[in-house]
């Protein structure tokens, strides 16, 4: 870590990993000291408005340059300023205003939007015009040691799979493109209020001046995402976890305006690391879906890992049993299908504390480790199946079906899978192994999907795709919590992890520290910074680990602060 | 331990000493500018000797202030805030706890019922800036230590009988101009001073953007009043290219400089920074005129804010 930067200590913390941050803690003051002493007058001196300042901008206590420090806070306005010219002018920040010199690829631009309301309109076009501006004269401020604009990838997918015919561009919604330019303003504003520590002169000034307009555009912008409920789109960046970073979690559904219940399809969607696997207590972010909307109930079949064992009822190393039932006495317990489960077996009893453990009504026929899944019943389809083909045709619906779900009927082997859907009329479902029989059959059961239910009611009909937001203690939902925000930003309740909500982005009681005191702004490490830069939403990146790019920037930022390590 | 020494954590150290000082940072702070405070001009001439001339550079006037003088400039004005917030949202005033001492508070309006377009909203958004800059108040009250100035006399009609069609509007200036004061103040602070003021100015913003959208879906209770010649009117340009090209004369979404009224230190799409002279011209006004150079008292602060840094 940098010398200066305000760490939050985890509660794992090793000590070798506290003892460079107590001993940094000491440098730093020799080096405060110092630069008072030594560098200081030259440091405050020269830092004017003169493009070519390089020499002239010393190294600050904290290590960094502050020619470093600028061209990282320039990499958050180039990403903020690509994105609003796209949505309001349909095309690239203009080459004339010489912010786009040297630049990278813009990888999955969206198409220019059409806003519900005018003020709406405006107000975005209002941002764009202040990020570009300021992109202008950070970059003149800068001098010859301006970074440039690095590849950037404006929905923070990283790497495209090859080949990538440019333009990439994708069409946002209005509730996805407010959702993300909140996030971004919240975050760029914390940036910079990390930054203030290293700059001196003009730079500060500069800083501080562009830091008070990412707060004029957060606060603007968290308003009109209350006003207009829009979707939460979090920072995909967990201090809560022992690791820097998490995994978003996604999965496709169906969602019905006014209905708080989605058809959820899992199957090969889930993806997600710990405890981000969709579960009772998660937020849920999509579009059509309200901020601080939170799963109250689940049924269905996610698939999860498990040991089996031949001639055994018992399956071990359950991962997971979010959706499962057991048998009640009355029904039988939830199907489940997998390798090595007899058709039609059910669950007789369920143990639902970690180890987590099932036992079948049918012993299994194979010893093995396998990925199985609990069966749900979407009534109502019904598909014609053709001796040797893998084709299912004549669907009346494909409503909840999903790549990778397992489909039972009659005519269809057991263990089958879909392959691919089409989804528009005339519908057909591939399967992965031929149909052994020409009927029509009731596609009665599949595997992979089921049903989330939220604590409140979508407000669009559509198939999208949703996410678990990752809990971000620095990151507060835009909500207008009622009676209550006289006590600041509060839990969302039955969130679990804990996440928090409020008109702005400010500590409050729970989640405040000796840095970030109750109703101040979180400030974030550089390294945190670059975490939620790199690992958006848990995209491929040239560096596995996406250390060093990945999510927004997937080369990296530019400039010589470029790794979350 | 002291509070300004430096401890070398041994090679046995435990986890829970080695959090115990990393923890003890912020504390640290408190008792730097304490250190500041009472260790006299000394500390302070020293740490403001680099500060001076870049400020200068800039344009601002906080040159040959200490640290601890210019965040309680600052905190003058957090009084003020939560004082304003504390009468309309609350009815009350800020416990005596929170103010170490006080003037008296005078045209403190009693809680406020708004009306029309989303009026719950407002209430409960002014209610959570409450929330801040009441928190804004203990926080500064804790950095400075013994060094905090206790809150001056207030008068919260300096503008005008406050009521629920103009509380709006004097929020939305004491935010602007919150932001720009804070803006300019920056300039002489450093290390976790400078961290803190940062993240107060980011919040100081958050406040702004939203009331001036409020203020512009709500015009009706929201007319404008203009602080001076670089506040900027809350207004919706009302075209996609006009906002596009920023403010203009007449106003915009947000208080930043436009093509007109863009300077060196405050270049298009910049907030504007104000210098203290400026942010006291305002404070100080009375009957809309702004406070003429060498004043020291006026407007909301009848007897003068209090600390070094006072004079127009």
């Amino acid at each position: 870590m940098a010398s200066n930067d305000v760490e939050v200590l985890d509660p794992a913390a090793t000590v070798e990993k506290l003892k460079e941050f107590v001993s940094e803690r000491v440098l730093n003051r020799r080096n405060f000291i110092a630069a008072l002493g030594v560098a200081g007058a030259a440091a405050g001196t020269g830092l004017v408005s003169t493009p070519s300042a390089v020499a002239q901008q010393p190294v600050n206590p904290g290590g960094y340059s502050q020619v470093d420090v600028l061209n990282l806070m320039l990499n958050i306005k180039y990403l903020k300023a690509t994105l609003y010219s796209y949505l309001t002018q349909g095309t690239d920040l203009p080459a004339a205003s010489g912010v786009t010199t040297g630049t990278g690829v813009v990888l999955n631009a969206p198409a220019k939007l059409t806003f519900s309301t005018q003020q709406i309109t405006d107000l975005f076009n209002e941002m764009y015009y202040d990020e570009l501006n300021q992109l202008i004269s950070l970059r003149s401020l800068q001098g010859t040691a301006v970074a440039g604009r690095q590849s950037v990838n404006l929905l923070g997918t990283g790497l495209l799979p090859a080949p990538v015919s440019l333009p990439t561009l994708v069409t946002l919604t209005q509730s996805q493109a407010i959702a993300l330019a909140r996030m971004l303003e919240d975050l760029s504003a914390q940036a910079f209020a990390t930054a203030s520590i290293y700059l001196t002169g003009n730079n500060l000034a500069f800083a501080n001046q562009a830091l008070a307009v990412d707060g004029f555009h957060a606060g603007a912008i968290r308003l009109i995402a209350i006003q207009t409920g829009a979707q939460y789109q979090g920072t995909q960046y967990s201090e809560l976890s022992s690791t820097t970073t998490a995994t978003v979690t996604t999965f496709n559904g169906s969602t019905t305006s006014g209905s708080g219940v989605i058809n959820a399809y899992f199957a090969a969607a889930v993806s997600g690391v710990g405890n981000n696997v969709p579960a009772v207590g998660n937020m849920v972010s999509g579009v059509g879906i309200p901020a601080g909307a939170t799963i109250t109930a689940m049924t269905g079949g996610m698939p999860f890992g498990a040991t089996t064992a031949a001639g055994s009822a018992l399956v071990t190393n359950v991962s997971s049993v979010t959706g499962l039932a057991a048998a009640n006495g009355a029904s039988p317990g939830t199907t489940i299908v997998g390798p090595g489960i007899p058709t039609g077996t059910t669950i007789v009893t369920l143990v639902s504390t970690a180890p987590f453990s099932i036992t079948l009504s049918n012993a299994a026929t194979a010893s093995a480790t396998v990925t199985l899944s609990g069966m749900v019943n979407l009534t109502g389809i019904t598909a014609i199946t053709t001796s040797g083909s893998p084709t299912l045709t004549g669907l009346n619906k494909v409503d909840g079906l999903a790549v990778g779900q397992i489909v039972t009927g009659a005519g269809i082997p057991a263990n089958t899978t879909i392959t691919a859907v089409q989804n528009t009329a005339p519908f057909t479902v591939t399967l992965s192994a031929k149909a052994s029989a020409t009927v029509t059959t009731a596609v009665a059961i599949v595997a992979g999907a089921g049903t989330v239910t939220l604590s409140q009611n979508a407000t669009v009909t559509g198939v999208n795709t949703m996410s678990i937001p990752v809990a971000d203690n620095f990151d507060v939902a835009p909500a207008d919590i009622g009676a209550g925000a006289a006590n600041g930003p509060a839990a969302i309740a039955g969130t679990s992890p804990t996440m928090y909500q409020g008109f702005f982005d400010t500590a409050g009681s729970a989640t405040s520290n000796g840095n970030n005191p109750p109703g101040f702004l979180f400030v974030r490490t550089f390294q945190q910074i670059l975490a939620v830069l790199y690992n958006y939403n848990g995209s491929t990146s040239v560096d596995s680990v996406q250390n060093v790019n990945g999510g927004f920037y997937p080369y990296g930022v530019s400039g010589q602060i470029t790794s979350v390590t | 331990m002291a509070s300004n020494e430096i401890e070398i954590p041994g090679s046995t150290a435990t986890v829970g000493k080695l959090k115990e000082i990393a923890a003890g940072r912020a504390l640290n702070r408190r008792n730097f500018l304490a250190a500041l405070g009472m260790t006299g001009a000394a500390a302070g001439a020293g740490l403001v000797g680099c500060s001076a001339t870049s400020t200068t550079a800039v344009g601002t006037t906080t040159a040959g202030s200490g640290q601890v003088d210019i965040l309680n400039f600052i905190l003058n004005f957090k009084y003020l805030e939560a004082t304003f917030y504390a009468s309309i949202t609350t009815g009350g005033d800020l416990a005596a706890s929170a103010t170490v001492g006080s003037g008296p508070v005078t045209g403190a309006p009693g809680k406020l019922t708004f009306t029309g377009t989303n009026a719950s909203q407002i209430t409960d958004m002014l209610n959570e800036i409450y929330y801040d800059e009441k928190n804004h108040v203990t926080t500064l009250l804790n950095l400075l230590g013994t060094s905090a100035v206790s809150r001056p006399a207030i008068n919260l009609g300096a503008f005008a009988a406050i009521t629920a069609t103009n509380a709006l509007s004097i929020a939305r200036m004491l935010e602007d101009v919150g932001v720009t004061a804070i803006a300019g103040a920056t300039s002489g602070l450093t290390t976790s001073n400078l961290t803190f003021a940062s993240q107060i100015l980011g919040v100081e913003s958050f406040h702004a953007g939203a009331i001036r959208l409020v203020s512009i879906q709500n015009p009706s209770i929201a007319a404008y009043a203009k602080a001076d010649s670089l506040d900027v009117a809350p207004i919706d340009l009302g075209s996609a290219a006009a906002a596009a090209a920023g403010p203009t004369a007449a106003g915009g979404m947000f208080a930043t400089a436009g093509s007109a009224s863009s300077t060196t230190a405050n270049p298009k799409g910049f907030a504007f920074a104000r210098t203290t002279s400026q942010v006291l011209a305002i404070a100080y006004a009375t009957g809309g005129a702004l406070a003429a150079s060498g004043a020291s008292s006026g407007g909301f602060f009848p007897n003068g804010v209090n600390g070094v840094i006072k004079t127009v």
